[in-house]
């Protein structure tokens, strides 16, 4: 089985002071860790199982600053065989319609089985550049998928649906799935299997060898633009309680006893 | 007549006995060629060549680390090994005699009759004690296989043989002069056979004799005995220090087993149990002990070499070290370092068993959750803790603490490490340590955000890749600041730059490297700040495995308390090198064990039952685990912990005590 | 005039909330940009599901066939295609789910027509559509606007409008749904439950719960212990269940379990909104997160900037001492 995996290089956000630009159309990166997007961790995880389940290889590939290179090596030491890179310089700014488009290019230079890309990323949290992928190769696809059965030309899958449901879907190949969290629990990458790949060779594709022409990506030809980016009011709505600990521990007792009648 | 022996006496067929010792002699040849073989399959350390004959002196021949604790484990290997020694040395005497030189005559040969007898009788002590030890002192909490018996009940049955033929001998010909040998006159005495008889038997019994000597010595080197020749190998190689750390381009190419030295240890032991016996994680009844850790290890190395009498075809796929060890044990040690300093022959369970991890972590298989995740976490965040790297600087909110990138012109660098700036309590720590710093005009930079983690445990994981990644980083930035010295309330962080740094970095040796309280040992000498008092307090001081086993500093801590008015110092029942370890080292900080209390809660235990109002400590871990103990314990609202850096700096003038 | 279309999600014959905060919108956006409102049902047998939302927009369109009976992007999108090619409505707007993930991403790319998904807001800034998203954690908003297209799409976060209440009546018009092609490429094959379990979040009056921020298994048992002392059900976020450190059933959100306690305390959680969508009815919100800027204060009653395992440790010495 022939398995591309889309992945991207994002800053982690959850715990960390976010602050914009000061043209206010970028947030500051200096002080935040970036790394693989967690949910295509998963993906290159679950690509790397169906290989050593079902035999075939698994590339990864990003669209991404010359910094996403370290994303890549890391996945290769997951047990990726090959990596690619897409010159990034024209797809500066693309919404995911340009990313997508990429790579679908990309996924049209060899015969690919599948197409696994995580649900969505941390950072921009769209969550279209899977399905939108399908719709440039015209393959079906399957998003929040949460467990992969290999049948012969068909796989069948688990699409995560609201309230600890589940849908299964038969989807005939080459199709594209995006990767929810928590399908599989991803291997640790040691320093030691990164070094073993740093000399591994990750060939930068030019827009022209992925099919897509000058102006076709990027910023202008985005279809969604940028008006901006702004810090939403913090702590709007909640009455905060001050104090130490023990101050605070009361006031939530006292709470809990006044509207949950218990504690 | 002068007195003499003839050998050989009453034995005709020398040829036999020649050609079975020559095939004894060549089994042991080629077993310890088999031995230097399999160590030499290991990779090499870079070591020093300079080394400690005091060290090899003490231990090899007065035994003195054998008889630390355990006084009849120590009269029992005395006695068997110079009971050995002086028989073996005995037999090359009469060789010579023999052979070369006829000179074992007249007063001489009556002394060398008697010693001899005595190394005998020793020898059959020995084995009495050691059973006596095992099975009605046990006092070594030994743990007895087979193979021991084995040997114990050959040595046992040598000597025996030998008075045999002896007492056999002095029966059916008494010499003319009266022989020294007061247990073959003994048994010649009470002997019942007449001359032909005493003839006979004195022919079956030297054959027997001379089959179990040959045999012993056939055995020797396949056998636990090779601990003779591997441990003094191995405190030679102790006192020499390892000078560099292998490039992970070296170790790759160099193959991925044991390195010689381990391997040799592995082969220096002798299963006395001494490190289990004082491992912590073993003490608070989790599934490790060292002494299997190496006897596993040793089995995998033998298995995978084919070492053996019969040499076996060594597997065609090469096993995997990360199964050397137990599953489950490889991860619960602390690498606090007691069992090192325990074992008589320098032998280092946790460098096996941390050989192991790095094994595991490379391939990522049974590696535990939480240690990929705090390893993901040193990766990305530079830190365990997963605090984004804006923050580090947290602690010192509302304080003017000089920035080294900032511009800080300073060659002492304050390194604050991960748990202290991360954590909101131990945030205290560094706070206190500037507030004490500032009273003294002690001057200093902190790398601020340059700061990454000392990784400590990242190397003790087994992860050392990011080990060498994370530790260029600080190594380049202390470089980049000119920082000359390195002043830490971390002891992890201190043992890494003091001993590990070193191997990596020649620069990195010159740095002087301080851990806090050796700092504050120095600002307080003299009573230069005018602490004040604030009350009477007993405190207790945990030694933390980093500074104190591993560092060497036990005093600079108990001296700061000293000079604090009000404090009464109490030591714990196990202190200083002896010191129960927290259980949070080498990456135990984030490996739960499926068995067993928590090492910070027998901690925690032994200083309430001191009676203290205050566990003082100095580490971050030591922090952690013992307050966490203190409160799972149940010994809350009586015993507080604090590190010592705060309880200075309460006293501080002009500032309320908390 | 332009027409906006809400997509009626439903599954397991009934109508899924979310459709009716498509519905607030969708007047917001009449009342705005004088867009004329319509539902588009799709589906088999519905029918009732038409009525029902005919009391809620002056317009619903009703696909009812056979071959729609579940919901699959394939046959959706045929229809799909088909009606907006003949009503060219100006927006299509849909939840942002597991139903508005599958589906309209994929067809604003087949058709041409930008999307912008997970919205908080759809609105109209200078005479043109844009949307508002919240990225970045939930820490920082972004405004964006269409390039210029014959219509477009947006798909909407669970929580951003408060849902519809009925008004009206309406008329209800039928679709035909467009010949099958040849073969399907995909086939639903039924549904599964994953939340299955011995605890039931979903009726506790009093929910502790804990997020990323637990860090470690080995925490857990603190904070169960802290439930246990409260008289609390633990529940968490859903890393704690993609780590395995609690079961799928203790898991608050929209791919969790919806819950409407007395009081839900929320200790470590960011507040995404996957997981405060999970959090309904009248009770009382109260989050504990170090840090101040945590989008999990916007949606709490009652906020506490500290670390959480101060506050455990507090709340456990509190209940300890009664
Ligand atoms: C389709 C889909 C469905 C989803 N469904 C769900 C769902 O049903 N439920 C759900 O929960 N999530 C769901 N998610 C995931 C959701 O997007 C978030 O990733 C998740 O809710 C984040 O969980 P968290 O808040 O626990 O972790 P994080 O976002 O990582 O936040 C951790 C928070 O803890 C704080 N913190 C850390 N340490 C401490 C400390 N010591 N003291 C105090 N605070 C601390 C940090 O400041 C941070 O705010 C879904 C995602 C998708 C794509």
């Amino acid at each position: 089985m022939e398995i591309l995996v889309c992945v991207k290089r994002v800053p982690d956000t959850a715990d960390a002071e976010v602050a914009l630009r000061p043209d206010g159309r970028g947030i500051r990166e200096e002080d935040l860790a970036f790394g693989i997007n967690e949910w295509d961790n998963y993906a290159v995880e679950e690509a790397i199982r169906l290989k050593e389940k079902h035999g075939g290889a698994v590339t990864v590939a990003t669209i991404g600053p010359a910094e996403s290179e370290d994303v890549l090596r890391r996945c290769l030491a997951m047990g990726a065989d090959d990596a690619v890179m897409i010159d990034e310089a024209s797809f500066r700014g693309a919404d995911p319609y340009g990313i997508a488009r990429g790579l679908a290019g990309l996924a049209r230079r060899k015969a690919y089985d599948l197409v696994l890309a995580g649900a969505l990323a941390g950072d921009d949290g769209y969550g279209m550049t899977g399905p939108v992928l399908a719709g440039y190769l015209g393959w079906p696809h399957a998003t929040l998928v949460t467990s992969i059965e290999v049948e012969g030309k068909k796989i069948a899958v688990a699409r995560e649906l609201e309230g600890g449901l589940e849908e299964i879907l038969a989807v005939e190949l080459p199709a594209v799935l995006t990767i929810q969290t928590g399908i599989n629990e991803p291997r640790y990458v040691s320093i030691m299997g990164i070094r073993k790949v740093r000399s591994k060779d990750i060939p930068v594709l030019a827009p022209a060898d992925i099919g897509v022409g000058a102006g076709e990506v990027g910023e202008n030809a985005n279809l969604l633009r940028s008006l901006g980016l702004s810090t939403p009011p913090a702590g709007a709505e909640a009455v905060m309680l001050k104090g130490a600990p023990a101050e605070v521990a009361q006031r939530i007792l006292d709470i809990v006893k006044e509207r949950g009648g218990v504690a | 007549m002068e007195p003499f022996r003839e050998v050989f006496w009453n034995i005709p067929d020398h040829a036999i006995f020649y050609s079975l010792a020559a095939v004894a002699t060549g089994v042991f040849l080629y077993g310890l060629y088999r031995r230097y073989r399999l160590w030499t399959a290991g990779w090499p350390e870079k070591r020093g060549r300079s080394f400690d004959w005091k060290l090899v002196a003490g231990r090899v021949f007065a035994n003195a680390s054998i008889f630390r604790g355990d006084p009849v484990g120590g009269v029992t290997h005395i006695l068997i090994m110079w009971g050995f020694i002086v028989l073996f040395l005995g037999t090359v005497m009469s060789t010579i005699d023999h052979w070369l030189v006829s000179y074992l005559t007249g007063d001489l040969y009556l002394a060398y009759a008697f010693v001899l007898d005595i190394a005998g009788v020793a020898l059959m002590a020995g084995v009495a004690l050691a059973y006596l030890r095992r099975y009605v002192l046990k006092s070594g909490k030994m743990v007895t296989v087979i193979r021991d018996h084995v040997v114990l009940i050959l040595i046992f049955f040598v000597s025996l043989t030998g008075f045999m033929v002896e007492g056999l001998r002095l029966r059916a010909a008494p010499p003319l002069w009266s022989e020294p040998s007061p247990v073959g006159q003994w048994i010649a005495s009470v002997s019942a056979l007449d001359v032909p008889g005493a003839l006979l038997a004195h022919r079956i019994w030297w054959w027997i004799h001379s089959i179990a000597s040959l045999s012993l010595i056939a055995w020797f080197p396949f056998s636990k005995f090779i601990h003779v020749f591997a441990a003094p190998v191995n405190l030679v190689y102790e006192g020499m220090e390892s000078s560099a750390f292998l490039t992970l381009e070296e170790r790759e190419a160099l193959g991925s087993d044991f390195s010689a030295r381990q391997r040799i240890m592995m082969d220096a032991c002798t299963q006395c149990n001494r490190c289990t016996v004082v491992c912590p994680s073993a003490a608070a009844g989790e599934p490790l002990s060292p002494r299997a850790a190496v006897d596993e290890a040793g089995s995998f190395v033998r298995r995978a070499g084919g070492f053996g009498l019969f040499p076996k075809r060594p597997p065609a796929e090469p096993p995997k070290r990360g199964t050397a060890v137990g599953p489950e044990a490889a991860w619960l040690c602390t690498t606090c370092g007691h069992c090192r300093i325990e074992c008589p022959s320098a032998i280092s369970p946790m460098d096996i068993i941390r050989e192991v991890r790095t094994a595991r972590v490379e391939s990522g298989e049974n590696v535990p959750d939480n240690l990929q995740e705090m390893l993901e976490s040193v990766y990305k965040f530079k830190n365990p803790w997963q605090g984004a790297k804006g923050k580090r600087m947290d602690w010192a909110a509302g304080l003017d603490i000089p920035v080294f990138a900032d511009g800080a012109k300073e060659t002492r660098c304050f390194y604050v490490g991960c748990t202290f700036a991360y954590d909101e309590r131990l945030q205290e720590v560094p706070r206190s340590a500037a507030a004490i710093f500032a009273a003294a005009g002690y001057r200093y930079g902190v790398l601020g955000k340059e700061e990454v983690c000392c990784s400590e445990f990242v190397r003790g994981a087994g992860e050392d890749g990011l080990f060498f990644e994370l530790a260029g980083q600080n190594i380049d930035a202390f470089e980049r600041h000119g920082v000359e010295e390195i002043v830490t309330p971390c002891p992890h962080g201190m043992h890494t730059f003091a001993n590990e740094y070193r191997r990596m970095a020649p620069g990195a040796a010159a740095r002087r490297v301080l851990h806090v309280s050796q700092a504050l040992e120095e600002i307080l000498r003299g009573g230069a700040l005018g602490l004040e008092d604030r009350g009477e307090r007993a405190v207790t001081y945990h030694d933390p495995c980093f500074l104190g086993r591993r560092s060497g500093v036990y005093d600079a801590p108990r001296n700061v308390l000293r000079s604090i008015p009000g404090v009464r110092l109490i030591e714990m029942k196990r202190s200083r090198e002896r010191s129960l370890c927290c259980g949070g080292g080498g990456g135990r900080m984030w490996v739960e064990a499926s068995a067993g209390e928590k090492m910070g809660e027998v901690r925690a235990r032994e200083a309430a039952e001191t009676g203290a109002d205050i566990i003082v400590t100095a580490c971050p871990f030591c922090f952690t685990n013992i307050d966490d103990g203190v409160k799972t314990a149940g010994h809350e609202g009586r015993v507080i912990v604090k590190d010592l850096v705060e309880l200075v700096a309460e006293c501080l003038p002009g500032r309320d005590g908390a | 005039m332009a027409k906006v279309f809400v997509l009626v999600e439903h599954r397991r014959g009934s109508i899924r909330e979310a459709t009716f905060e498509c519905v607030t919108l969708a007047r917001e956006l009449q009342t705005a940009a004088g867009l004329e409102p319509a539902a588009v049902v799709i589906g088999s047998g519905v029918a009732p599901f038409a009525e029902t939302l005919a009391a809620y927009l002056p317009e619903t369109i009703v696909v009812d066939d056979p071959s729609l009976e579940h919901f699959r992007f394939e046959t959706y999108a045929a229809v799909l295609r088909d009606l907006i090619e003949r009503e060219t409505p100006l927006l299509v707007i849909a939840p942002h789910s597991a139903f508005g993930m599958e589906l309209v991403p994929r067809l604003s790319a087949e058709l041409a027509r930008p999307c912008a998904t997970d919205c908080v807001a759809v609105g109209m800034d200078g005479g043109a559509l844009a949307a508002t998203r919240s990225v970045y954690n939930g820490k920082i908003d972004e405004r964006l606007a269409f390039a210029p297209a014959g219509g477009y799409f947006a798909t909407v976060r669970a929580g951003s409008y408060a849902p519809a209440d009925p008004a009206g009546t309406g008329a209800i018009r039928a679709h035909a749904c467009p010949a099958p092609p040849a073969a399907w490429r995909t086939e639903h094959r039924g549904y599964r439950e994953t939340a299955a379990g011995a605890v039931d979040i979903t009726q506790a009056p009093l929910l502790l719960a804990i997020g990323r921020g637990i860090k470690d298994a080995e925490n857990i048992p603190k904070a169960q212990a802290l439930a246990d002392r409260l008289g609390a059900v633990l529940a968490c976020s859903r890393p704690v269940v993609d780590k395995k450190w609690l079961g799928k059933e203790r898991q608050v959100g929209t791919s969790g379990r919806t819950v409407k306690p007395k009081v839900y305390l929320a200790l470590g959680i960011s507040g995404a909104f996957q997981h405060i969508a999970g959090i309904k009815g009248p009770g009382v919100f109260i989050a504990v997160n170090r840090d101040p800027k945590a989008p999990v204060f916007r949606a709490a009653d009652f906020g506490v900037v500290e670390d959480m395992f101060k506050i455990i440790d507090a709340l456990a010495e509190k209940l300890g001492a009664k």
